[in-house]
């Protein structure tokens, strides 16, 4: 687990509280470690380990692309091993009402260029959190969840080459006219990832999956960052054209 | 009459396992209603003021709840449904019922004087929206009565935003749905709309004055908007909505770019 160096932190001692009480697969529960950090916990158990690597290669990217996503960790072992999102403390889903008051509306911007990376289709309301800082009338937009990523299952990532996500379930009202500059300049940013950086990634990613087709995945991402910019382009249209 | 009602428990700490009603989805006959709670936590009880406002967040999202099975998805988190209670038979209104009898109230209101935080002012309110909208340069602020020729210092309340442009200007005022004091909000435009209008008339502006509501928050207040405002405004305008929003920030931009200055005076 120490041959490369990793940006995923492990942690140990773990303690369960409550289910989070949202209705989804994969059944997240409260946790909390040694240190007193309150964590969102997802056990493998209920995601199998393809959301597991989505999960956390879109952390690794989402992070490197300054998409604003909470910290993520890895913990326990075998049908225990979760994928641990930190929680954001008193937040509520999105809702397009919100938006004037979205102090980082932009990055939402950077959110879209990651979605498009990883193909991710699952960027629905419960998967932005908005969280007063320190009021309701200034808000700060967190992106969660890159579980349901296509990028979690290597072949079809792979087979799907340059295709756009889906935005049936994309959360509505999102701004593109605020966004619009903020993702095409990420994008060209996503084009910078050196091969190195890339292969890092995938493979620290892949290492806690337990996926082997590490070579399939790095070759189909590295071709997707570097057709991030005219993906991104098509992306913000058809959001721009939805009804 | 059968009735059954689910209480709304605002989760401040998931981990500490607190929970405060807030309100309940009362079921009468099959139909929904919503009981809100008299009194509510104050910024302190709530754990601090993200807490609180992530509560009134809540509570303004639950004016869409549909079903009364589950909260809408919006409210994300930390809201959760307590289980179906049955409203005691004889109940001519149960929402009130549910309210009166269940729901947390304080007799005496001064009990909760001092809980609720002030918020930011409705003038600065829209003024951030403007500026996140990327026109603050161009809109201006507190437009005053001085400068009107004939007319005394104060005549009117101040107009919240204008933009002066070669043949028109903007008189713009922010509508905050989401704001408890709503309707008296309107009524304060309305009659600060009228008291323009007025003064216009008896000292003729050099620009065509427009009077404009810009309205953000829950479609039950632009209606209402639309009600109270109907003669005062030009124009009332639903920002949520992309398209009108997208024509209003251009329709500023385009009267900004053809300069107009700051100054009361440009009226005159």
């Amino acid at each position: 687990m120490d041959l490369i160096v990793g940006q995923i932190e492990r942690v140990e001692g773990l303690v369960d509280f409550e289910r989070v009480p949202v209705m989804t697969a994969s059944e997240p529960t409260y946790a909390m470690d040694s240190s007193g950090r309150k964590w969102i916990r997802k056990s493998v158990l209920h995601t199998v380990h393809e959301p597991l690597l989505a999960e956390a290669l879109g952390w690794l990217l989402a992070r490197a692309l300054g998409v604003r996503t909470p910290d993520g960790a890895i913990g326990g072992e075998g049908d225990g091993l979760s994928w641990l999102s930190l929680r954001v403390d008193g937040v509520t889903h999105w809702h397009p009402s919100s938006i004037h008051f979205i102090k980082n509306a932009k990055e939402l911007g950077r959110m879209l260029v990651l979605d498009v990376v990883i193909l991710n289709e699952d960027r629905h309301e419960g998967n932005i959190l908005l969280q007063p800082n320190p009021d309701q009338y200034n808000l700060v937009a967190w992106a969660i969840d890159t579980g349901g990523a296509l990028i979690g299952f290597p072949e079809s990532f792979a087979q799907a080459g340059m295709a756009l996500p889906s935005i049936a379930k994309l959360a509505r009202g999102i701004p593109v006219e605020l966004v619009a500059d903020e993702a095409r300049a990420t994008a060209l940013q996503a084009t910078t990832f050196s091969p190195y950086l890339l292969r890092r990634f995938v493979e620290e990613a892949c290492q806690i999956a337990g996926e082997p087709k590490d070579g399939i995945l790095l070759e189909a991402l590295s071709a997707r960052m570097k057709g991030a910019p005219d993906l991104t382009e098509k992306y913000l249209q058809s959001i721009e054209q939805r009804p | 009459m059968s009735a059954r009602f689910r209480i709304v428990h605002f989760v401040p700490d998931p981990f500490a396992g607190s929970r405060i009603a807030i309100a309940a989805i009362v079921n009468v006959n099959g139909r929904w209603e919503l009981a809100r709670a008299r009194s509510l936590p104050g910024v302190a009880c709530a754990g601090g003021l993200r807490a609180y406002s992530t509560m009134q967040m809540i509570l303004e999202r639950l004016s869409a709840t549909e079903r009364f099975d589950r909260l809408p998805f919006s409210i994300g988190p930390q809201a959760v449904l307590g289980e179906e209670i049955e409203v005691p038979t004889g109940v001519s209104d149960p929402a009130a019922w549910v309210e009166a009898m269940v729901l947390p109230r304080l007799d005496d209101p001064d009990d909760q004087k001092d809980t609720k935080p002030r918020g930011p002012h409705r003038e600065t309110l829209g003024y951030q929206v403007l500026q996140h909208y990327g026109v603050g340069e161009i809109v201006h602020r507190h437009l005053k009565t001085e400068g009107i020729p004939g007319v005394a210092a104060k005549a009117a309340n101040d107009i919240s935003h204008y933009v002066s442009g070669k043949s028109e200007v903007l008189l713009m005022e922010p509508v905050i749905a989401t704001r408890a004091n709503l309707s008296q909000d309107l009524t304060s435009i309305s009659e600060t709309f009228l008291a323009w209008r007025k003064l216009l008339e008896l000292s003729p502006a050099k620009r065509h004055p427009r009077f404009i509501a810009y309205v953000m928050g829950p479609v039950a207040g632009f209606t209402e908007a639309q009600s109270v405002l109907r003669t005062a405004a030009d124009m009332i305008v639903d920002i949520d909505n992309r398209s009108e929003r997208t024509r209003f920030i251009e329709e500023i931009r385009r009267i900004g770019s053809t300069g107009g200055g700051s100054q009361t005076s440009f009226l005159h």
